[in-house]
């Protein structure tokens, strides 16, 4: 198993090494071990202090500074914010409104109320660490740019909603933690990296537990047979098949090396080449070069081309 | 004689009526012939060297922010009548070679406050060389009591007319005029005053190149405003003016030598490029980057082609932007029809449209002004890259077809 990560946050000016993710209130209580005369509050650049409860819910991600003050009742317990926060749910941006949410922390069921998504499953999205699941009565300590998505409600309450699984990608090993009802082509585009998210459809699942067969990309990971424990591959369905974006449009190519008058082809599908267009490359990597007519270049996934006229000044 | 103002001389016509061989050279005070003792006990003559900047109407005295009481030499360590290294003037006896003025290559480089300066530093350079001159000769004078510093030879200045109305003291703060006086005395020429051109004169007129040469034979509008450095006025637009004028009238202020060519370079008259050590390429249109591009390579003149992108993209109507830098050396050449657009094209160019984009104009001239100072050997040059290209969507710079050798 891939070993756990730490972030540091700081507390009444003293860093903390802390596992990343889903933290209860009470578990900060004890790592600063304030009694029941102290207060423990979320400092919020612009924005009242928030105070922690031992039962709220923060996704920790490194960097927060929380201070310790006298429990005061005149400090209410859920502040009201003074400017919209933001958050992401389902890829879409969600702009809190003051009228319909002015506080500083809200609970599962009234986020999802927020979206209409009432019936669903709530799930936080945690970059590079196995992603939470929210039950509708967690209170949560929004931070900006939550990232949020839902997953259709299993009906038969004595199941569990999740799975614990090792996703392997590009030959590098990650515990995710994936709702059971997800269907696998979704599972696949979580798991590929942002950048080439938009190419998942070219990607497929296999789940080393079963031998390795192509997972239907339609199932959700239930019906597929993923359980706990499983370590499925996320590949090129077609390994010769690469995708990239040429001027920013996302654009497949088979071959592992492509020339500067095909590039000119997947911009400009009309081009008849008596205009010479700059055409330069940067990979994900950050290798740079420009390509001459009749010079072909390696294709490397989530690659930017650019074919340009230059010819203005 | 150098015809130099002697008014607000900061000491220096005393120094020079106390028989001093005094010369001003680049923002810099020389005083040759300061007799010393070497290692061997013999003595020797050296030269000191320390900054003299002018600011405005006055030069800034040694116990100014931007001065300092140190001054270079160009001789041996200075020894006691003894043979004895004159550790006051400095701790280590060792070199620390420096070209502060151009041919002039001194040895080391002296701190030495007399106990009454220690908090005040030395008020004018007058007191500050008389300093050093007593220390060091004093010591020669024990052994010569004849010998002395004050020969009263008058030195005349190898200073030549400076290109700048007012000095550059910018390079002599930064102790850079030996690497600026690299670009000294070339003949430069910037085809194309659009955006991009007028962005490369504005960098340009701020080096010591000797001769600025414009070409463009379009009018100063209203448009052109917003894509050039500085800030025209209303009056200025209403001039009418061409653009190569209005330009020399922007920068005739600080520098000499901006000549304006109010047309555009056609096969007619190309060759009025045949002197030039270097010129800028600014063109929009491919015919005339091709016609001129040609005639620099055929003289083996090097030269830099600019030229720019903007793209709207019509789903998430976000614009993306490319700055290409080409250059042609005597070394490098091969690539030039691979990389510059000579086609015609008649598409109506965003950018035309959009006055936002000055920015990039900016970006793409620095990026040619430094390609243009680094085949000078004004900036190291490791890449050796004759074709750079900036994307600003992945704000990255490749570079490519570099040469083989320094070129």
């Amino acid at each position: 198993m891939p070993s756990q990560k730490r972030i540091t946050i700081n507390i009444d000016g003293q860093q903390h090494q802390v596992i990343p993710g889903a933290t209860r209130g009470n578990q900060l209580h004890t790592l600063a071990a304030i009694t029941d005369q102290d207060q423990l509050y979320l400092e919020v650049p612009r924005e009242p202090d928030v105070p922690v409860a031992p039962l709220d819910l923060i996704f920790l991600r490194g960097g927060e500074v929380f201070s310790i003050g006298v429990k005061d009742p005149a400090i209410p317990e859920n502040p009201v914010r003074r400017s919209a926060i933001t958050f992401n749910l389902n890829d879409q941006d969600v702009k809190l409104q003051h009228e319909q949410h002015p506080h500083a922390k809200a609970s599962g069921a009234q986020i999802k109320a927020l979206v209409g998504s009432s019936h669903l499953d709530l799930w936080v999205d945690l970059e590079g660490i196995p992603d939470a699941l929210i039950d509708d009565h967690d209170i949560i300590i929004l931070q900006p740019n939550e990232v949020f998505f839902t997953v259709e409600r299993d009906h038969d309450a004595g199941q569990d909603r999740f799975i614990e699984v090792v996703t392997v990608f590009n030959g590098e090993e990650r515990a995710v933690r994936l709702p059971m009802l997800m269907r696998v082509s979704e599972a696949i585009r979580r798991i590929l990296p942002d950048e080439i998210r938009v190419f998942s459809e070219y990607y497929v699942m296999r789940d080393q537990n079963h031998g390795n067969v192509v997972l239907n990309g339609e199932s959700t990971l239930r019906d597929a047979g993923v359980k706990n424990g499983h370590v499925v591959t996320v590949a090129k369905a077609d390994p010769e098949l690469n995708h990239f974006f040429v001027n920013s449009k996302p654009r497949t190519f088979k071959g592992k090396h492509i020339t500067y008058e095909e590039l000119v082809l997947l911009a400009e599908p009309g081009a008849t080449f008596e205009f010479l267009y700059t055409v330069s490359y940067t990979t994900l990597s950050g290798q740079t070069g420009t390509l001459a007519p009749s010079k072909s270049t390696n294709v490397e996934e989530g690659e930017d081309f650019r074919v340009r006229k230059t010819n203005r000044s | 004689m150098s015809a130099k103002p002697t008014a607000p001389d900061s000491g220096l016509q005393q120094l020079k009526d106390q028989g001093l061989e005094v010369e001003v050279r680049q923002q810099h005070l020389l005083v040759h012939s300061v007799p010393y003792v070497t290692m061997q006990r013999q003595i020797a003559r050296a030269t000191i060297v320390c900054k003299y900047m002018e600011n405005g109407d006055s030069i800034l005295a040694p116990n100014s922010n931007s001065d300092n009481h140190q001054v270079w030499w160009t001789g041996d360590f200075p020894c006691r009548a003894d043979g004895k290294p004159l550790r006051e003037l400095v701790d280590s006896t060792v070199e620390t070679p420096a070209v502060p003025v151009d041919g002039c290559s001194t040895k080391f480089q002296f701190s030495n406050k007399p106990e009454e300066w220690m908090q005040t530093g030395f008020a004018d350079h007058f007191d500050k060389i008389t300093h050093y001159v007593m220390l060091i000769e004093s010591q020669a004078q024990a052994i010569d009591p004849d010998v002395t510093a004050y020969t009263r030879k008058i030195v005349e200045s190898t200073d030549s007319e400076s290109v700048f109305r007012y000095a550059d003291t910018a390079s002599v703060r930064s102790e850079i005029v030996a690497v600026s006086n690299r670009l000294k005395g070339l003949k430069v020429g910037i085809v194309g005053a659009g955006g991009t051109g007028a962005y490369i004169l504005d960098q340009v007129v701020k080096t010591p190149v000797a001769e600025i040469h414009i070409f463009d034979g379009d009018d100063f509008k209203q448009h052109n405003a917003f894509r050039a450095p500085g800030a025209a006025s209303r009056e200025e637009i209403a001039a009418h003016m061409k653009k190569v004028d209005y330009f020399r009238k922007v920068y005739d202020p600080m520098r000499k030598g901006i000549e304006p060519h109010p047309y555009f370079i056609d096969a007619t008259n190309v060759s009025e490029l045949e002197s030039f050590d270097f010129v800028f390429i600014s063109v929009d249109k491919g015919p005339a980057r091709k016609l001129i591009s040609d005639y620099l390579r055929s003289m083996a003149i090097p030269f830099v082609d600019v030229g720019m992108d903007v793209d709207l993209d019509s789903d998430t109507l976000l614009l993306d932007g490319t700055c290409r830098v080409t250059a042609s050396t005597k070394s490098k050449y091969d690539h030039l029809a691979a990389c510059l657009p000579t086609a015609e094209d008649d598409e109506d160019a965003l950018y035309r449209k959009n006055i936002q984009i000055a920015d990039l104009n900016a970006l793409n001239a620095q990026l040619a002004v430094i390609k243009w100072k680094q085949m000078f050997g004004f900036y190291e040059d490791a890449a050796r890259a004759h074709q750079i290209v900036f994307t600003v969507a992945t704000t990255s710079v490749a570079r490519e077809e570099r040469s083989a050798g320094r070129g």
